[in-house]
């Protein structure tokens, strides 16, 4: 019966979402705020229908109850209960009514926000929030109904995908989803702005801002979970492999990282109004391709993308956004004229517009690596493959100078720089990043790209610490004491700061990256029981094999004491799980994770003569990468803390002012 | 000229830039395998398994790709590089199964678009930059704004400083304004 | 029984969406528009000030020069000075126009009293 009212509630939603769209938008432009009203009272229904939706599915899953197609195609009468919560996404229509939900929740909780900061502009933002709204509940309603049911139920489910059931699979995905629907967030906003014909004030950036940040972060998230899930769980020792899935991911978060730059630069100086809301255009776009190619199910191939009516569908909707961006880009372009002027060609402005192109760059080229396939088999039917190798070479580059870039765009000063002064103080991160390369060298490390790209990174390091210093020195010298100068330039200053520890992750992520790119060492070992192998520092020895037998799966792990250097530093277990049901195999590698290197073991085949392949990793520096999360998750929080108590953001009590001229 | 630098340099980067170096160095000199097995790594990692789109026969763990891997090993047993190693398989499976399009024919074009639009960006980028940092005509910016005279400046000023310094509470609506203005 | 359901969950929204109109309160008025002029002086301070923060601090730390310091932080006084004053003559300007209303309202009150003494 929960199921009928969570179907019921569907249609009832789009409805909802029609009316609010409409509502928002008409009541917006003929002012007639009782309609604006009623359009958010109705948004804010939204999210209490769709989670109805979801709790029926949730208690479907957990009954059993397989008259329910999805419920049958995603669990299985040996499915753990704590399963639900990754099946609810698995699929394709579960994961369409999980991204509805979640942006109905975001998108209130924005309007109720905007309401009161940008009264004018917010019925236009949830206008388009709502649009946005409409097209995944009316997919839902139409083509993909997870609450559909079967016209005989079934006697048992098919069971979940194997890969799935993983803790990096709790997490993952949600967060993934979750970050690609919040860019439409930021996306409304300017949308709303620009319709409104307030696109050309800066009304709208700081609302703009903390979302793009809020989302930013959220991707971020998933895209590192991301990695984490790939490298623990695929065991191919590696955490990227640019295939279109994480391509269609990282895209929007490189133009996110270029809007959330930018976006600054509109704060501060009022300049590039009308190339913040293109870029969020753009942005909105490429998130929208990632949430198609990333939904549960099949993952479609860039090849399979439109050969389904849900295909075509996505694609239509995003060629509608982008193309109704531009329109009313075009319509309101006299709206736009930028009121800053750029002082110097040598200024943190520039310095922003160029990390922009940079990241821009990398997008574009990842979006060409990744579409060229398709061209190429359209243009000459021959299929070419884009893959690694690819990306590895040209990315890389682009990627390396963004990391230098990094570096030094703290250096800049707002409206102008002096390049002497720029050079003075870069000398030190790059006396350090010489001496960093020495070292390295003296201690044999001499791959040159691997060098240099590592001194890029002290350099980053460096120019970040460095400033932060002479900010601490400079507050100390007028009386404060060390921890005090510290804490008070970090609070007064947070956007500043909190994008310093940020930009502190990205070079930890970057040395990671280098390390484990350049100097992984791998090896396969046929192994008996009791034999001792040795790669690097570490060797080990194959003690035992432990075969379970579940009804639905055969689990061997194998067992190892491992030690390093000489040193016993524990037992390590790789476990090898084959699924009956779904005929497919999914490895857990064992991993010993230290600051300098990973040790890596995961078992490829397991012989019927009791001898076993392992493939063995020495993998460098990736301890790092993940330890990058939290700064970026820090910085960001710091840099968005709203102050409690702004000095300067109050104007000046007049009358007092004014009766002290007139003394 | 970089000795001098050198000395001025303060001594808690010299450190942070030892530390760093030193961790990344004991990182990445790991005991070397021996040169024809990494050799096959690198021509595996640059393969593609035909029957598992995307993933490498480095990576992949289906019995074709560990199938091709032993072909791998086989070869430069021979005595083969990388390049014939390639070539047999793209005699075998087309040319889909490198993982990296060849920098031949019509496929040139993957290789030489990114380079052509990187430069392409930057120029762009420095003519929008020179553009926006054109001198424009003062007057237009000044027209429509208010002017300070000379000893207003002075006045003002120090109302700003003072604001700035001060705990100033939010300005309150001009209804309440007027309520406590006093009569002039 | 699903009837009833159906009713229930098309209810929610109903409410919802019927309220503003049946519940006509003050909120219903076009309420404080972003873009009025007071909005604006205070976004213009709040972009001199924090420019001048970060010039002071580029400053300190040595990122900026002292010419420039100077030249930016004379800019940046200048406008938070301009600001001020706006804001100073636009509150000028509306105390007169209430002035004068009051005095219209006045006059207006005087003339219809008068009217009705005289009746």
């Amino acid at each position: 019966m929960i199921v009928d009212a969570g179907f019921v509630a569907l249609p009832i939603a789009l409805l909802v979402c029609v009316y609010v769209s409409v509502a928002s938008l008409i009541g917006a432009w003929q002012r007639l705020p009782s309609l604006v009203l009623s359009a958010r009272y109705g948004l804010m229904t939204v999210p209490i229908l769709l989670l109805i939706s979801t709790l029926a599915l949730v208690s479907a899953f957990v009954s059993h109850d397989f008259s329910v197609r999805y419920v049958v195609e995603n669990s299985s009468l040996a499915l753990p209960s704590i399963y639900t919560w990754v099946a609810l996404y698995a699929g394709n229509a579960g994961s369409l009514l999980f991204i509805a939900t979640i942006f109905g929740l975001i998108s209130v909780v924005a309007v109720v926000g905007l309401a009161r900061k940008l009264p004018y502009t917010a019925p236009y933002a949830t206008g388009v929030m709502a649009i946005v709204l409409t097209f995944f509940v009316g997919i839902i309603v139409f083509l993909a109904n997870p609450l559909e049911r079967l016209p005989v139920p079934a006697l048992d489910g098919q069971g979940i995908n194997p890969l799935l059931i993983h803790f990096g699979m709790f997490i993952h995905p949600p967060v993934q989803m979750m970050g690609l629907i919040s860019v439409a967030i930021p996306f409304s906003i300017a949308m709303g702005a620009l319709l409104a014909g307030r696109g050309g004030r800066d009304e709208w950036v700081d609302q703009g801002r903390f979302w793009g940040m809020v989302s930013w972060l959220i991707l971020t998230t998933g895209l590192l979970l991301g990695s984490w899930w790939a490298y623990t769980i695929l065991g191919w020792g590696g955490y990227w492999a640019w295939d279109p899935v994480e391509n269609s991911a990282l895209m929007p978060w490189l133009a996110m990282t270029a809007f959330v730059h930018s976006i600054m630069v509109q704060k501060r100086r009022r300049m590039f109004r009308s190339w913040n809301i293109i870029l969020v255009a753009v942005a909105f776009t490429l998130a929208e391709m990632g949430m198609f190619i990333n939904r549960g199910g099949p993952v479609p191939s860039v090849h399979s993308f439109a050969q389904s009516t849900m295909g075509w569908l996505f694609l239509g909707f995003m060629g509608l956004t982008l193309v109704a961006s531009l329109v009313a880009f075009a319509w309101r372009l006299d709206t736009l004229k930028s009121e800053g002027r750029l002082d110097s060609i040598l200024s943190r402005e520039s310095a922003f517009l160029t990390q922009n192109v940079l990241f821009l760059a990398v997008a574009f080229i990842t979006l060409w690596g990744t579409i060229y396939p398709v061209f190429s088999k359209a243009a000459s039917d021959v299929v070419v493959t884009v893959g690694q190798p690819f990306f590895d070479r040209v990315n890389g580059p682009i990627l390396l100078f963004i990391v230098f870039l990094m570096g030094v765009g703290p250096l800049m000063p707002w409206r102008r720089a002096n390049p002497r002064i720029v050079a003075k103080i870069l000398a030190y991160p790059m006396v350090g990043a010489a001496i960093t390369v020495v070292i390295l060298w003296v201690l044999g490390v001499r791959h040159p790209v691997a060098v240099l790209a590592i001194g890029v990174c002290v350099i980053s390091v460096v120019g970040i610490g460095h400033e932060w210093v002479r900010g601490v020195l400079s507050r100390h010298h007028k009386g404060e004491s060390y921890i005090l100068a510290f804490g008070r330039l970090l609070a007064a200053n947070r956007p500043r700061y909190g994008g310093y520890v940020v930009h502190l992750g990205i070079s930890m992520l970057a040395l990671g990256a280098i390390g484990s790119s350049f100097y992984d060492v791998q090896r396969d070992f046929n192994m008996g029981i009791g034999q001792t192998e040795s790669l690097g520092r570490y060797s080990f020895t194959y003690t035992e094999l432990l075969e379970k037998s579940l009804p639905d799966r055969e689990e061997q792990t194998a067992r190892f004491q491992v030690s390093q250097d000489g040193r016993r530093i524990g037992t390590m277990d790789a476990k090898r799980t084959f699924y009956l049901d779904h005929r497919v195999a999914a490895t857990r590698a064992a991993i010993r994770s230290t600051p300098i290197e990973d040790f890596y073991i995961v078992p490829s085949e397991f012989n019927s003569d009791g001898r076993a392949v392992f493939r063995v990793y020495v993998n460098p520096m990736v301890w790092w990468m993940w330890l990058a999360g939290a700064f970026f998750i820090a910085g960001t929080v710091f840099a968005l803390w709203p102050r409690l108590h702004t000095q300067d953001k109050q104007v000046p009590k007049l009358r007092n002012h004014v009766s002290s001229i007139q003394k | 000229m970089l000795v001098f630098k050198l000395m001025k340099t303060p001594l808690y980067i010299l450190l942070v830039c030892g530390l760093l170096s030193v961790l990344s160095a004991v990182a990445c000199t790991v005991q070397k395998i021996p040169s024809h097995e990494i050799q096959a790594q690198e021509i595996n990692k640059t393969l593609m398994c035909p029957v598992c789109p995307g993933e490498s026969i480095d990576q992949s763990q289906h019995p074709l790709a560990s199938q091709m891997r032993g072909v791998v090993d086989e070869k430069l047993e021979e005595g083969w590089n990388g390049e014939q190693v390639r070539n047999f398989f793209v005699e075998r499976y087309g040319v889909r199964v490198l993982l990296e399009p060849p920098r031949r024919g019509g496929n040139l074009l993957v290789w030489i678009v990114p380079p052509i639009g990187i430069v392409m960006g930057m120029l762009v980028l420095y003519m929008v930059l020179r553009m926006m940092t054109r001198p424009q005509p003062e007057g237009e910016l000044r027209a429509s704004r208010v002017d300070l005279t000379g000893p207003e400046r002075e006045t003002y000023f120090s109302l700003v400083e003072q604001a700035l310094l001060e705990d100033v509470p939010p300005p309150d609506q001009s209804s309440e304004n007027s309520s406590t203005e006093p009569e002039e | 029984m699903l009837v009833t359901i159906a009713i229930f969950l098309v209810l929610i929204p109903a409410v919802a969406i019927l309220w503003p109109f049946v519940f006509t309160s003050k909120d219903n008025v076009p309420s404080d528009d972003e873009t009025s002029a007071h909005f604006e002086w205070e976004r213009r301070w709040e972009t001199a000030v924090a420019g001048l923060k970060s010039a002071e601090l580029e400053h300190a730390i040595g990122n900026l020069n002292s010419d420039d310091y100077t030249a930016l932080k004379e800019q940046y006084m200048i406008e938070a000075s301009v600001v001020m004053k706006e804001m100073e003559l636009g509150e000028k300007q509306e105390e007169d126009l209430l002035d004068s209303i009051r005095l219209e309202m006045v006059s207006i009150r005087e003339t219809v009293t008068g009217e009705s003494v005289d009746n």
